[in-house]
């Protein structure tokens, strides 16, 4: 069985970076993808907004898949593409298969970068018939992007998170009417310059605290009716408003692709849906790490991208024996108005430089405070105007102020 | 005074402005100082980027990402796009090449986003 060093599952962005940094560090890497193409979905958004932490310059999504694929197979890794991996055990063997047969490989360490999926019409049951016209935004990105192909004239979008608003720009500008877009929450959930360029610009309506409440037609859809709701949630009678459309795009968020870590019984944090990992980005189990939208969903890839640098980095102690194994990690604690952290646990023994640690707040704060307390002494104290779910905040540790049994985070609301 | 939302980078900036001819008179809000040139070339001729996609013959790929080289003004984005979508590239073509040039207002080029073979 053919071994090395480290085994990367996933060639989008957080997957090559990963491979990119091992393999400078002239390790055997072998990178799995699924698709012909490296890139992942970046080769879908061809909207320009990337890079500029990764590469300190604003690309499009293809020409930064473009450029870390040049970068790539100017090192030694092997880049398998079109190939689909049907297992990975406990002994970091993967099973793999592609148009030329069966392969069984095997591993010192392997880092997975399996990226997310979006929500579909069933994961929100959605009102209404099951209709032809019926699109999730990424994959009505994908057929006009990748293959030119507009999915339909007149169109309602729901969800106002980056996708959502980024396919109504891009639906209009190729000729197609959009006659709204509709957000559950009280408050967009994409980047407010998006909000700016993607719907202002066209004058295209948001409707906020509105959700779908049926889906007409015969065999096509032909009518979408949406409705406002409460804060409950409940559906407020009589504001129904109908909208004869041909096309419902769903943009209704993405969830990290989990089927590989089922196979490994590994820690899952059910507040990311994903599994758990140390500041080294390794999950429970050792020797496998974790890195991308397989992790956590994040609203600018560079951070994928340097999240993958970060796993691959400590990925390489691991192959060289020096990530000690056997140590206390610290879970990081959080207050009821944050969602989530990435990573969940501190280690503080291997860490080489700083931590990063990634969270997101659970509804929008105006002007609060980020406190973080080590042992309930506090810190650092972090004073923001505006906090909101849809932008990731981050926290940078320093490794040589980082002394502490305990570690909070809280945010607060300022009054 | 009057509100933009500035879209140079990801931050998002709510700002806050009064202007007189075009310039800018006070602002609040912007967290950098990119904000005011930003809302200066909004109230003389908003500037965007524009990324489609033009037919290409390739045994890959049925098109090919296409992006501005710099931002265009705003206004000239749909008869941008009219004109892209009446070409058709030749495979192979490597990120950077150029698409189209000419100039309106301001030079408009459009280059290829990434490699296809």
């Amino acid at each position: 069985m053919k071994k090395y060093d480290a085994i990367i599952i996933g060639g989008g962005a957080a997957g090559m970076s990963a491979t990119k940094t091992l393999a400078n560090q002239n390790k055997s890497v072998l990178l799995i993808e699924t698709e012909a193409v490296l890139g992942g979905v970046l080769n879908q958004c061809i909207h320009s907004g990337f890079g500029v932490e990764y590469y300190q310059e604003d690309l499009t999504g293809p020409t930064f898949a473009n450029r870390l694929a040049n970068e790539l197979k100017e090192t030694s890794a092997t880049i398998e593409l079109g190939s689909h991996v049907l297992s990975v055990n406990e002994d970091k063997e993967v099973e793999y298969t592609n148009e030329t047969g069966y392969y069984k490989v095997c591993a010192k360490a392997i880092i997975f970068a399996l990226g997310s999926l979006e929500r579909s019409a069933g994961a929100i049951a959605l009102p209404g018939k099951r209709l032809n016209g019926i699109h999730t935004a990424g994959s009505a990105q994908q057929y006009i992007n990748m293959e030119g192909n507009l999915v339909g004239k007149k169109i309602f979008i729901l969800g106002s998170g980056d996708i959502g608003l980024i396919m109504a720009r891009r639906m209009h500008l190729e000729g197609a009417k959009i006659l709204g877009v509709a957000e559950m929450m009280p408050y967009s959930n994409g980047l407010a310059r998006n909000i700016a360029q993607c719907l202002n610009d066209f004058d295209i309506p948001l409707y906020l605290s509105h959700v779908v409440s049926d889906c007409r037609g015969d065999d096509n859809l032909s009518q979408v009716e949406i409705c406002e709701i409460d804060e409950q949630f409940n559906l407020i009678k009589g504001t129904e408003k109908q909208f004869d459309v041909d096309t419902l795009l769903l943009a209704v968020g993405l969830i990290p692709i989990n089927t590989l870590y089922k196979m490994l019984n590994l820690e899952i944090d059910n507040k990311t849906k994903s599994i758990k990992v140390d500041s080294n980005y390794q999950t429970s189990l050792p020797g496998f790490f974790s890195c991308g939208n397989c992790l956590h969903v994040h609203d600018i890839v560079d951070f994928a991208a340097i999240e993958g640098e970060i796993a691959a980095t400590y990925c390489n102690k691991y192959i060289l024996d020096q990530l000690e194994n056997n140590v206390d990690l610290i879970e990081i604690e959080l207050n009821e108005n944050i969602s989530y952290s990435v990573p969940q646990y501190i280690d503080l023994k291997n860490t080489l430089e700083e931590v990063t640690i990634f969270f997101r707040v659970k509804r929008i704060y105006k002007k609060a405070m980020i406190r973080i307390l080590f042992d309930d002494v506090e810190y650092r104290k972090i004073r923001k105007k505006i906090l909101l779910p849809a932008e990731m905040e981050q926290i940078k540790l320093p490794k040589s102020d980082m002394e502490f049994r305990k570690i909070k985070i809280l945010v607060e609301e300022i009054t | 005074m009057k509100t933009k939302i500035c879209i140079v980078c990801p931050q998002g900036c709510h700002i806050n402005y009064t202007q007189k001819d075009g310039k800018v008179i006070t602002a609040e809000g912007n967290n950098c100082k990119r904000g005011i040139p930003y809302i200066e070339q909004e109230l003389l001729m908003p500037m965007r980027n524009l990324s489609t996609v033009v037919k290409i013959k390739s045994t890959s790929r049925a098109v090919c990402p296409v992006n501005t080289k710099a931002p265009i003004p705003k206004d000239e984005m749909n008869n941008l796009i009219k004109k892209l979508d009446e070409m058709v590239l030749n495979a192979p073509v490597k990120q950077g090449d150029i698409v189209l040039e000419y100039f309106k207002d301001a030079k408009i080029e459009v280059i290829v986003s990434c490699d296809i073979d």
